[in-house]
């Protein structure tokens, strides 16, 4: 496995809950200036779903090519320092894509179950 | 639940402390925790690493139910609850009542839209509402942030230069409830307070049909509008020959003559000033300066006396009055009721 | 067990006495007053550092008490309005800006060379000029309390109170100013700790075998460099707008208070984190040694730092759920703030699991750290109710969140600090403390601090607001506001305490030692306290924990050891270090560490007439800083004799059994300083198109009714930065296909394209017709083009000595070196431009 792959397995999920956060805060934005409610909140719902898809992808080719039986305990576990680098991130990037992944879904979801614009208005 | 998972954590940390403590470790090396297995003289070494191993699977396994598990078995409920409880505390579409607050360093201007939407009715530093109705407060600030706390009747809500934000309350039962800002603003930031008084519904209606009333003509023995310090000075004589003593109408010329009208507004007089508080009721309220000090007579006194004693830096100035002077405006203001 | 073999440190009889003590003069700091402004070794560095950070600690505390005592009564008249809001505000960023940030940067200089073995930072220079223009920072920041005009806008300076019409005395000024430089100051060190962390690392100390102090310090790095960027940029724009020159956050010109806001908390909220995670490395690693156990669940604790430094950046808006934003857009903010509850845990648990299958010896670091669970685990109970809209806003801006960040501020970081302190102070003064007076000092500190703070949650709860000089009576406060006073008492006497037992140690102290503890990481290998040529062996790591698993210290590997021959008391008349591949820790090379010099403290002495002039508009005191920061940078950048040396030494190329000499490219040290460079101007960039944004659409009228319109200014700039990274890119090609191709030319051509390109630049904002002092439009516009205009500026510079470089040593790998980064920013100039163009010129039509 290069080395590339093992940083976007480590990356991927960080990296998709932060375009999620952006990109829904700019998107909110913008839909609520011009108004359009429905159209706003089915982005979100849409970007919510293809960036979990996102990250979560990266995850099952984490596991795809995890040499070992998978128990994570196992690993963490793992006293032997001299495994190869690529082991450790790639274990690294599993655990990190669980919390990024529960942060996209609750914040996306939870978006949807409150009023969506502000009802502050410029003068 | 919060007492809850703390004294999970101390239960847990209490294990850890009462389990074989040894001396100190710096005094004596011998006392190292073995922790390979080449230093166990007759453990295998593969034997030996393999029970390392699963102790430390064992220790983690609780790491991952206590620092994962729990976690989440809290987040994710407490999580939804606070999405939808904040979707509930949204300002209603329609509102029972639209008061507009506007946030000044250090006091609040407070206005009650009415079925009239020209006419406004403009008060200072004391909400009225009515008990069981959901007002909506529309804020805004003319120079720099506050925010609208009423800690028993609602959450923050910042005024912001530039924008209008909306926030709403109900009261269940008549009574006072004391605010204050909670956005610093300034060097009087403390002195910013706000009572909100809750009246039956009916009563509410009175309270506000009576501030919207502007002050009833009075006969004057000057001309209202300020004409020169002559009259001012006649006017001072003649409270101190004592032939009207702390007349109120001789109160309101002084009030006029002194310029206080440049900045405060008496409706039904010549007195529009907008940057302080509008004084048409100023007699039925409960407090001076934003809540600093209660409203009595000998408050207002020392208020009007020096205001900047009692309130360092506030916009008020001090106006030079002669005790007779200061009586008179003391008695007019008690009859703005 | 016998303890790891550390005779490895002795000197072996093949070199002579004479041979060892050249080794020891090259690496020992100059002496005398006029030595101590030329020191750039980084453990005196430090140690000044250090001692700086506890006398800005000493002074916010007593700040703190005057804060207190005036709000033990109500109506208290011991400090009047203007004197408390001036304190309060000092009191803060002190705390934050002037104490935690430093000492913790200090800390970890002085630390990290030793817990990654090798002899000092990557930087020196940079190390002294961070501590330089810092002390400078904060003593000109302290300067305004003599004119009694110290900044009262709030530690957190929210616009409109702290702009021009607002506040317009200097109090503010002292603050942005002030606070731009400590900020400046910080991110200097944060680019020497990334280099450090990742390139300086022992021999076989892979990234799964860092300390976890390393990690977090690694971290926390990357997050100041990301933290910091935008709330620079958010103090130069408030200091233009108090200047008169901008209108950013004025709403009468279309900007927009909130912005500052969004700028400040993108800042503020990671900095808790950043104050953190130093102390997750600390705890675990005073956990560790005294429960005489390696940590459980090393790779956990390690995403769980990751995962935190991540998270962070994602926070920020809950420090403004009561400014009216849209509540679909808190939700993320929300999520974010309850999920980060997760790596916490883990962290937490981690710990107590060591504690638990370990045998925990209750000395006082660990008691500290007893203290620190405690207290931050109510701290993050507390954040999580905070997470909460509802709640929040309700206790928003009131004395229950001064107590919520109290409890994770001296729970969470001064707690772990102090366990640092009584932990690491034995190897960095050579003695321990006393145990007596430290567990006096814990239990004080532990029992004061609770009698502080715990009231402040319930008098917020009953409405008590924050940031009020003075509160009335009757409202229910008063029991709890006098309590928290007499327990503020209290705590300055344990801090008080701290100061006698460290004063006691140095006297009387038990001598400690090289290894006062057993414990593990490769700083115990050093003496107490350590030479200043620290590792004069380059050690070799097999282990997480090498003084516990590894017999010796010494390179296993014969072929490996020949490779480090060069670094075995060597090199004897330059300073030199091993740097090593980022992940697996492999050697590649020898990098030589500059001396001794001046420079950085000449050019601090510039920083300071450049902020006075700043600050009183005063254009003599302006022109003098510029000159003396110039003169500086001569005094830098002129070719070293050291290095010169080096290079005959040790070939630039490299043996199979010969370590190269690393001065440009890729593996050099230079090259990875650059990239964090271009992390802070990217992040910078980004900063700037977010404010564009943010204030821009939901106005009205926003856009003028003749939108800028790019000419022969604008895409003649673009033109001559495209030919200007193509020059560079031709050099780069070369060098990628193994030629050795001159650096002159392409030098010459960046340095002339980036200074027409200026010119032009200036030209095209004059060319767009907008005014910045006008309308908030036009303050973005500038703001962007001034952006642009700023890179040019610093292409002319780094091209032009480039181009010193081709023309008086045209063979000199040095040379190269320049270019090659110069190269490196003249991509990422190119990159921008085209944004900035396509944002100023093309979004107004898109719109």
């Amino acid at each position: 496995m290069s080395t590339r792959r093992v940083l976007i397995g480590l990356l991927a999920a960080p990296i998709a809950w932060t375009m999620h956060l952006l990109m829904s805060y700019a998107i909110i934005a913008v839909g609520c200036s011009f108004g359009w409610l429905t159209g706003t909140r089915v982005a979100i719902a849409a970007l919510t779903v293809v960036l979990t898809l996102a990250a979560l992808s990266s995850a099952w080719a984490t596991l795809r090519d995890w040499p070992r039986p998978i128990r994570l305990i196992e690993w963490a576990a793992h006293t032997e320092q001299d495994e190869p680098m690529h082991a450790f991130l790639r274990g690294l990037g599993l655990l990190a894509t669980l919390v990024f992944v529960l942060s996209i879904v609750l914040g996306g979801f939870g978006s949807l179950m409150v009023p969506l614009c502000a009802q502050a208005v410029h003068h | 639940m919060g007492a809850a998972v703390s004294i999970l954590v101390f239960l847990v940390l209490g294990i850890g402390i009462r389990k074989r403590p040894r001396r100190d470790p710096h005094v004596d090396p011998s006392e190292r925790v073995k922790l390979r297995a080449h230093e166990q003289p007759g453990v295998h070494e593969e034997e030996q690493t393999r029970s390392e191993h699963s102790a430390e699977s064992r220790a983690l396994k609780w790491v991952l139910l206590g620092g994962v598990l729990l976690p989440l078995l809290v987040i994710v409920p407490l999580f939804f609850y606070s999405v939808v409880l904040q979707g509930q505390l949204q300002p209603e579409p329609d509102p029972d009542l639209v008061v507009e607050i506007e946030g000044r360093q250090w006091w609040w201007v407070v206005r009650y839209r009415t079925a009239d939407p020209q006419s406004l009715v403009t008060s200072a530093n004391e909400l009225h509402i009515p008990t069981g109705r959901r007002v909506q407060l529309r804020l805004s600030s003319p120079d720099v942030i506050h925010s609208l706390w009423v800690p028993s009747l609602q959450g923050k809500m910042d005024l912001i230069p530039g924008r209008e934000t909306v926030t709403w309350l109900e009261a269940d039962e008549p009574g006072v409830y004391r605010g204050q800002c909670a956005e610093y603003c300034g060097l009087q930031h403390a002195h910013m307070a706000l009572f909100v008084i809750a009246h039956e519904p009916a009563e509410f209606d009175a309270w506000l049909a009576n501030e919207r009333q502007p002050v009833p003509p009075q006969e004057s023995e000057a001309p209202q509008a300020p004409t020169g310090a002559s009259q001012a000075a006649d006017t001072a004589h003649e409270a101190d020959s004592g032939t009207h003593v702390h007349s109120p109408v001789a109160g309101r010329d002084v009030f006029m003559q002194k310029g206080c009208g440049v900045c405060h507004a008496v409706r039904g007089t010549v007195a529009r000033g907008t940057i302080g508080p509008d004084l048409t009721h100023v007699a039925s309220r409960r407090s001076l300066a934003a809540g600093t000090l209660p409203n009595t007579r000998g408050h207002l006194a020392a208020w009007i006396t020096n205001p900047q004693v009692i309130k360092p830096g506030n916009r008020m100035p001090r106006v030079p009055l002669t005790s007779a002077e200061l009586h008179a405006m003391i008695a007019w203001l008690e009859t703005l009721r | 067990m016998p303890a790891t073999d550390l005779s490895v440190y002795d000197p072996p009889a093949e070199f002579s006495q004479e041979e060892i003590d050249r080794f020891n003069r090259t690496w020992s700091a100059p002496r005398g007053i006029f030595g101590m402004i030329r020191t750039v070794n980084n453990i005196p560095v430090a140690q000044r550092y250090m001692a700086t950070g506890f006398a800005f600690f000493i002074a916010g505390g007593f700040m703190a008490l005057l804060l207190r005592i005036q709000l033990g009564t109500p109506e208290n008249t011991f400090l009047d309005a203007e004197t408390y809001n001036q304190i309060f505000t000092m009191h803060g960023t002190t705390m934050m800006f002037l104490f935690v940030i430093p000492f913790i940067e200090a800390f970890a200089n002085y630390m990290l060379p030793l817990l990654l073995g090798t002899r000092d930072l990557p930087f020196p220079r940079l190390t002294a000029l961070s501590y330089w223009t810092y002390v400078f920072g904060g003593l000109f920041l302290y300067s305004s309390f003599l004119f009694g005009v110290a900044p009262d806008g709030g530690w957190f300076a929210y616009v409109p109170l702290t702009d021009r019409e607002h506040s317009p005395a200097i109090n503010m000024d002292y603050w942005d100013i002030g606070l731009s430089v400590a900020e400046v100051a910080a991110m200097g060190a944060a680019a020497e700790l990334i280099v450090a962390i990742l390139r300086m690392r022992a021999p076989g100390m892979s990234l799964a075998r860092m300390p976890l102090f390393v990690w977090a310090m690694l971290v926390t790095a990357f997050m100041i460099i990301f933290a910091f960027t935008p709330l620079i940029v958010g103090t130069a724009m408030l200091e233009l707008d108090r200047k008169g020159l901008t209108t950013f956050f004025m709403p009468e010109f279309g900007g927009e208070p909130l912005l500052w806001q969004h700028l400040f908390w993108v800042f503020g909220h990671p900095e808790v984190y950043i104050m953190f995670l130093p102390a997750v490395g600390i705890v675990s690693h005073v956990v560790q040694t005294f429960a005489r156990r390696p940590i459980v669940g090393y790779p956990l604790m390690v995403i769980a730092i990751l995962t935190t430094g991540f998270l962070s950046f994602g926070l920020w808006v809950h420090h403004m759920f009561a400014a009216g934003i849209s509540a679909s857009a808190t939700t993320f903010f929300t999520a974010t703030s309850l999920v980060i509850a997760i790596p916490a845990g883990v962290q937490v648990f981690c710990w107590i699991a060591t504690l638990w299958a370990g045998r925990p010896v209750w000395r006082t670091p660990l008691l500290f750290v007893g203290g620190f669970l405690a207290i931050f685990t109510l701290g993050g109970l507390t954040g999580v109710m905070l997470a909460s809209v509802p709640f929040d806003q309700q206790a928003h801006d009131s004395f229950f969140v001064v107590a919520h960040f109290h409890y994770v501020l001296i729970g969470g970081v001064l707690f772990p600090l102090f366990a640092g302190l009584y932990y690491w102070l034995p190897k960095i003064t050579g003695r321990l403390l006393s145990e007596r007076l430290g567990k006096w000092n814990f239990w004080l500190m532990f029992i004061f601090f609770h009698l502080t703070f715990f009231p402040m949650h319930i008098v917020g709860l009953l409405g008590m607001p924050r940031r009020v000089y003075t509160y009335q009576a009757g409202l229910g406060w008063d029991g709890y506001n006098l309590v928290s006073t007499i327990g503020a008492m209290g705590f300055a006497i344990s801090v008080l305490l701290f100061l006698v037992n460290f004063a006691w140690s140095l006297k009387r102290g038990e001598k400690a030692g090289r290894d006062p503890w057993q414990s593990d990481t490769l700083e115990w290998s050093q003496d107490s306290p350590p030479a200043q040529a620290q590792f004069q062996m380059v050690p070799s790591v097999r282990s997480r924990h090498p003084l516990w698993d590894q017999e010796t210290l010494a390179e296993t590997d014969p072929q490996r050891d020949r490779l480090l021959d060069d670094m075995k008391w060597r090199p004897l008349d330059w300073r030199g270090a091993v740097v090593v591949s980022v992940l697996d820790g492999e050697p590649q090379g020898i990098v030589h560490v500059p001396g001794p010099t001046a420079a950085p403290f000449v050019m601090s002495v510039g920083f300071l007439f450049l902020f006075a002039g700043l600050l009183l508009d005063n254009v003599t005191s302006l022109l003098l800083g510029g000159v003396i920061t110039l003169i500086a940078l001569v005094l830098w950048f002129r070719p070293q004799r050291t290095e010169s040396l080096a290079l005959e030494e040790i070939p630039t190329g490299g043996t199979p059994d010969r370590l190269p000499l690393l001065v440009g490219g890729v593996r050099s040290n230079g090259f990875w300083g650059t990239i964090v460079l271009l992390l802070v101007l990217a992040t910078a960039l980004a900063t700037a198109i977010a404010s564009y944004f943010y204030i821009g659409p939901g106005v009205a009228d926003w856009y003028p009714p003749r939108p800028p319109v790019p000419g022969f200014d604008a895409w003649g700039s673009l033109a001559l930065t495209v030919i200007g990274a193509a020059a560079a890119g031709w050099f780069v090609n070369e060098l990628r296909r193994g030629r050795r191709p001159r650096s002159l030319t392409p030098m010459l051509v960046v340095a002339a394209t980036s200074a027409a390109a200026l010119w032009l630049l200036v030209r095209a904002y004059g060319a767009t017709g907008v005014s910045a002092a006008g309308s908030a439009y036009g303050s973005t516009v500038m703001l962007m083009l001034g952006f642009q205009m700023l890179l040019a500026i610093l292409l002319v510079a780094m091209a032009m000595t480039g181009v010193l470089w081709g023309l008086l040593a045209p063979d000199d790998p040095r040379g190269e070196g320049v270019a090659i980064n110069t190269s490196l920013v003249t991509a990422f100039t190119l990159a921008s431009a085209v944004i900035v163009m396509f944002i100023v010129y093309a979004t107004p039509y898109l719109w």
